[in-house]
C-alpha cells in the first residue's frame, strides 16, 4: 500500500541532503494516523494491515535517518547499488589506528579516553557526510559514494565499539 | 446476560459509547487500578478506600486465596505459602534468581519458568499474579458498574519477552482482554506529559521494587517517542531493604534465620527504609520466634554508606540510555521519578547532582504508572479524548539468532521502535543439507550462552543443494506489546516455517487451559462455557468495531452493495449473540469469522484513506506545527 521509495513516502526530495526536522514531522504525521494503537478497537483485518503499515513507516524512518542507509537507499533508488569500489590504502592505515587506540583506551579501562575518540569519531563521520553529500548531490559520482559508504559503516561500527566499551566500564 | 442492542443501519449508537478500559500497574510490591472517568485519569480504591493493593498473595489451607493487606500482615506467620514479590519470578528459571537460597519458597525447577511449592499445591508465578489482577479487575468491575472492555497492563521497559509474555498469560487467566502491554516509565511519561503539556527530552527514573527503568522520551505535542531505554531486571527497593537486613543480621551476629523470621526482619527493614526518608535516624526492633531480641538504631549516614553501590548501579543504565539516543545530560529537560523507592533522600540528590536539576515529584510515584496507563488505555478502547496521544516504543534488548560458534547474529538491535520487522539471510552449512535448526535469543552479549534463550525451531524440507547455495530468509517481527514472532523460509522453493516465540520461557495454549480449569470438578463444561464467553467477548469487539467503522466512512468508502453486505453478517453476528445459547460455540465463530471477512475491503480502503490523510499533509491538531 505504501510503495518503497522511502523519500516519496516522506514526502522528501530523493537527495541525500534532506531536512531531518520535516523527516521526523513526516514520520510523526504517518505514526499518527497508521500506528497500531490508532486502530486497536479495530477489526481485525484493519489491525493487522496498521501493524504491517506502521512497521513500514518505522524501517523507513530508520532507513533515512542514518545517513548510510539513506545513501544507500538512494543509490538503490538510481539502480547503482553495486558500483565497485576499492578501499584506499590510506584508509586502511586510518582503520588501524583506530582499532589500536580503541584497545588501548578499552585494556586500560580509560572512559575519558573513549569518550575523546567518540568525539573525534563524531568529528569524522561529519565530514564523511558532506563528503557523502557531494559525490551524491552534485557530481552524481556513484562510485566515490560506494566509498565513502563503506567507510561511514566502518565508522558506525567503530561507534558501537566504543559505546560497547563505555557500556561495560558501567556494568 | 445484557441484551446487545442494535442500532438502525446508519444510526449507530456505538461511536460515542464509552467503553470501560483500566489501566493496571502490575508491580513487584503493590499493583493498582485506574481508568479515565469524565475526562480525568483516576486510581480506584478498594472498598475502605485504599488505592494500593500488595502484591502478595497467601495461599490457606483451607484453600481460599488471600491477596492484599491480609495476606501481607500473615506473610510472617506462613512464609511458605505467602508469595511476596512474584513478579521477580515472572519468565524466569531458577538461576536467574539470584537470592533464591535465602527466600523463603520452596522453588521447583520447571521448563522455562520455576515454579512454588505451596499448600494449594505447585503454582507458576502467572497464576499467583493472576490472582492479583482478578482482585483488581473485580475492584474495577464494582467500581465502574459493567464489564472491563479491556486493560493495559504495564511491564518494566527492561523485560525480555519471557517476561512480557508471562505477564500477558498472567492477564489472560484473570480473564482481562490486554489492550496493550506498556512499558512502565512510558506510562510515566504519559501521566506527567499530559499533566503538564511539556515538550523536549524528558528521562523517566524508576526504581520499582525489583526492577530499574531508565527511559529517554521526546516529547511533541501528545507523541511520546521513546529514544532509549535500559535497566536492570534483577535491581529494585526490595535490595535496599536486603542490605538493612545484612546489616542487622552481621552487626548483631544472628544466627541463621528460619523463613518467618526472615520475612519479620526484612518487613522491619523495609520499614526503617521508609521512616528514614523524614527522618535522621530510627529504631529497629523486634522479637525473634527464638524468643531472641532484636534491637539496633540505624542512622541515615549508615543507610547511605550501606547502600551506595546499590545507588551507584542505577548510573550505569542511565549512562547508556544516554549513548544510545546520543545525548548529553545538558540536553535533559526534565526528570521524572517514579516508584516508591525514589522517595529516599539521598538518591534524589543523586539524581539531582547527575542531571544539575531537581527531579519532578509533583505526582505520587507510587500512582504514576497506573494513571498513565489508564490514559493508554482509554485511547486504545477509542475513547474520546484519546485521539491526540501517540506512543512510539522500543525494544529494550536486541534479538538474534544463534549463528557458527555460538555467536549471537543481531537481527533487530535494542531501541528500535516497535513495531519492528528485519529480516536476515542464511545459508547451509554441508552440501545436501535439508533441514536447519534456529536458536532465538534476546541479550547484548556477543555469545549466546550470555544471553536469553527465547526458542528453538527447525525449518524442515530444504531440498539438497550444494553448501551455502540455500537462501533462508528469517524474519523477525516484534509487535506494539513488544512480543515477537519469527518465521523463516527458503527463498528459491518457498519451503516455509513460522513460531510465535513462546514455548520455551512462556506457557503453551494447553498449559494456560489447564490452569483455567484447575480445581473444577466439571472441568469440560466450564472449560466449554469459558470458550464460549471468550468468543461472545471477540464478536461484541468485532460489532462493535464494525459500527464504529460503517458510521465514520463506511457511507464514503463502500458502494450500496457493498454496504448492505456488511450489514447482513453484522445482522446474522448480532442475532446469534443476541440468543446466548449455550450450543452456539461453533456459529458464533463462524459469524465472527464471517464478519471478519466480510469487512476486508472496507478495512484495506480505510486504511487507503488513513496513508492518504497523512501524506496530504493534512494535520491533525495534535502534531500540527
Amino acid at each position: 500500500m505504501l510503495g518503497q521509495n522511502y523519500f516519496e513516502l516522506f514526502g522528501l526530495a530523493p537527495r541525500f541532503t534532506i531536512d531531518l526536522n520535516s523527516l521526523e514531522l513526516s514520520f510523526r504525521r504517518l505514526q499518527a494516523e497508521l500506528h497500531p494503537d490508532r486502530h486497536a478497537s479495530h477489526t481485525e483485518s484493519e489491525r493487522r494491515m496498521a501493524l504491517q503499515l506502521s512497521t513500514t513507516v518505522n524501517d523507513g524512518y530508520r532507513t533515512l535517518r542514518h545517513p548510510a542507509s539513506r545513501a544507500q537507499c538512494l543509490m538503490s533508488l538510481a539502480g547503482k547499488e553495486d558500483a565497485n569500489a576499492a578501499v584506499s590504502p590510506a584508509f586502511l592505515m586510518a582503520q588501524m589506528e583506530w582499532r589500536e587506540a580503541i584497545e588501548e583506551a578499552r585494556a586500560s579501562r580509560d572512559a575519558t579516553a573513549l569518550e575523546a575518540l567518540s568525539r573525534r569519531l563524531k568529528h569524522r563521520v561529519g565530514m564523511q557526510e558532506h563528503d557523502l553529500a557531494a559525490a551524491l548531490d552534485e557530481r552524481g559520482d556513484f562510485a566515490a559514494a560506494t566509498q565513502r559508504v563503506n567507510e561511514l559503516r566502518f565508522y558506525e561500527k567503530l561507534r558501537a565499539e566504543i559505546d560497547d566499551a563505555l557500556d561495560a566500564l558501567d556494568s | 446476560m445484557a441484551l446487545l442492542q442494535i442500532a438502525e443501519p446508519g444510526q449507530s449508537a456505538a461511536p460515542h459509547q464509552h467503553r470501560l478500559a483500566v489501566g493496571i500497574d502490575l508491580g513487584t510490591t503493590h499493583s493498582l487500578v485506574a481508568t479515565v472517568r469524565s475526562g480525568a485519569a483516576e486510581v480506584l480504591p478498594d472498598d475502605t478506600g485504599r488505592a494500593l493493593l500488595p502484591s502478595v498473595v497467601r495461599y490457606a489451607p483451607d484453600g481460599a486465596v488471600e491477596v492484599g493487606w491480609e495476606a501481607r500482615d500473615g506473610a510472617a506467620k506462613d512464609p511458605h505459602n505467602t508469595i511476596v514479590s512474584v513478579k521477580r519470578f515472572m519468565g524466569r528459571g531458577i538461576a536467574d534468581i539470584a537470592d533464591a537460597a535465602t527466600m523463603p519458597y520452596q522453588f521447583i525447577e520447571a521448563p522455562g519458568m520455576v515454579k512454588l511449592k505451596t499448600v494449594a499445591g505447585e503454582l507458576s508465578p502467572v497464576e499467583v499474579s493472576a490472582e492479583i489482577l482478578k482482585v483488581l479487575r473485580s475492584r474495577a468491575e464494582e467500581s465502574l458498574g459493567g464489564e472491563l472492555s479491556g486493560a493495559v497492563i504495564t511491564v518494566p521497559a527492561y523485560f525480555d519477552d519471557a517476561q512480557r509474555q508471562a505477564t500477558k498469560d498472567a492477564a489472560r487467566l484473570a480473564g482481562l482482554s490486554v489492550l496493550r502491554l506498556l512499558n512502565e516509565p512510558t506510562a510515566a511519561a504519559i501521566a506527567y506529559g499530559l499533566d503538564n503539556a511539556s515538550e523536549g527530552i524528558y528521562c523517566v527514573y524508576d526504581l520499582g521494587g525489583g526492577t530499574f527503568d531508565f527511559s529517554i522520551l521526546r516529547l511533541t505535542r501528545g507523541v511520546f517517542e521513546v529514544l532509549a531505554t535500559s535497566g536492570d531486571s534483577a535491581l529494585g527497593g526490595d535490595d535496599f531493604d536486603r542490605a538493612i537486613y545484612n546489616w542487622l543480621t552481621e552487626t548483631l551476629k544472628l544466627p541463621a534465620l528460619g523463613p518467618e523470621d526472615t520475612r519479620q526482619l526484612l518487613t522491619e527493614a523495609r520499614l526503617a527504609k521508609e521512616r528514614l526518608t523524614d527522618m535522621a535516624a530510627t529504631e529497629i526492633s523486634c522479637v525473634l520466634t527464638t524468643g531472641q531480641v532484636v534491637s539496633a538504631i540505624l542512622g541515615r549516614e549508615t543507610f547511605i554508606e550501606l547502600t551506595k553501590s546499590l545507588l551507584a548501579k542505577t548510573f550505569g543504565p542511565v549512562r547508556r540510555a544516554l549513548r544510545d539516543a546520543s545525548l548529553q545530560v545538558e540536553e535533559v529537560q526534565g526528570v521524572v521519578l517514579v516508584g516508591g523507592a525514589t522517595r529516599m533522600p539521598h538518591l534524589r540528590l543523586a539524581v539531582t547532582e547527575f542531571f544539575f536539576r531537581e527531579p519532578l515529584t509533583n505526582l505520587d510515584p507510587d500512582k504514576v504508572v497506573a494513571l498513565g496507563a489508564a490514559i493508554q488505555a482509554n485511547a486504545l478502547a477509542g475513547n474520546r479524548g484519546g485521539d491526540e496521544l501517540l506512543l512510539l516504543d522500543v525494544i529494550p534488548l536486541s534479538l538474534g539468532i544463534e549463528t557458527m560458534g555460538g555467536l549471537s547474529e543481531k537481527i533487530i538491535p535494542r531501541n528500535s521502535t516497535i513495531p519492528s520487522a528485519r529480516a536476515q539471510d542464511f545459508t547451509t552449512f554441508k552440501d545436501g543439507q535439508t533441514a536447519m535448526s534456529f536458536h532465538v535469543v534476546q541479550g547484548e552479549r556477543e555469545l549466546v550462552s550470555e544471553c536469553r534463550s527465547l526458542a528453538r525451531f527447525d525449518l524442515r524440507g530444504i531440498p539438497p543443494m550444494v553448501a551455502g547455495a540455500a537462501r533462508i530468509r528469517v524474519t523477525f517481527q516484534v509487535d506494539a506489546d513488544g512480543l515477537l514472532s519469527v518465521s523463516a523460509r527458503e527463498q528459491t522453493t518457498g519451503v516455509e516455517s513460522h513460531i510465535e516465540v513462546k514455548p520455551s520461557y512462556g506457557l503453551s495454549d494447553t498449559e494456560i487451559a489447564g490452569m483455567l480449569t484447575a480445581g473444577i470438578s466439571n472441568a469440560e463444561d466450564d472449560k466449554r462455557m469459558r470458550a464460549l464467553r471468550e468468543a461472545q467477548v471477540d464478536a461484541r469487539r468485532l460489532l462493535d468495531a464494525t459500527e464504529t467503522a460503517m458510521a465514520e466512512d463506511g457511507h464514503e468508502l463502500l458502494s450500496k452493495p457493498e454496504w448492505d453486505a456488511v450489514w447482513i453478517k453484522i445482522y446474522e453476528l448480532a442475532e446469534l449473540l443476541i440468543l446466548g445459547d449455550a450450543n452456539s460455540l461453533e456459529s458464533l465463530r463462524q459469524a465472527t469469522e464471517a464478519l471478519n471477512a466480510a469487512t476486508g475491503t472496507f478495512a484495506s480502503r480505510r486504511m487507503d484513506a488513513s496513508i492518504r490523510k497523512a501524506l496530504s499533509g493534512k494535520q491533525i491538531g495534535s502534531i500540527e506545527v
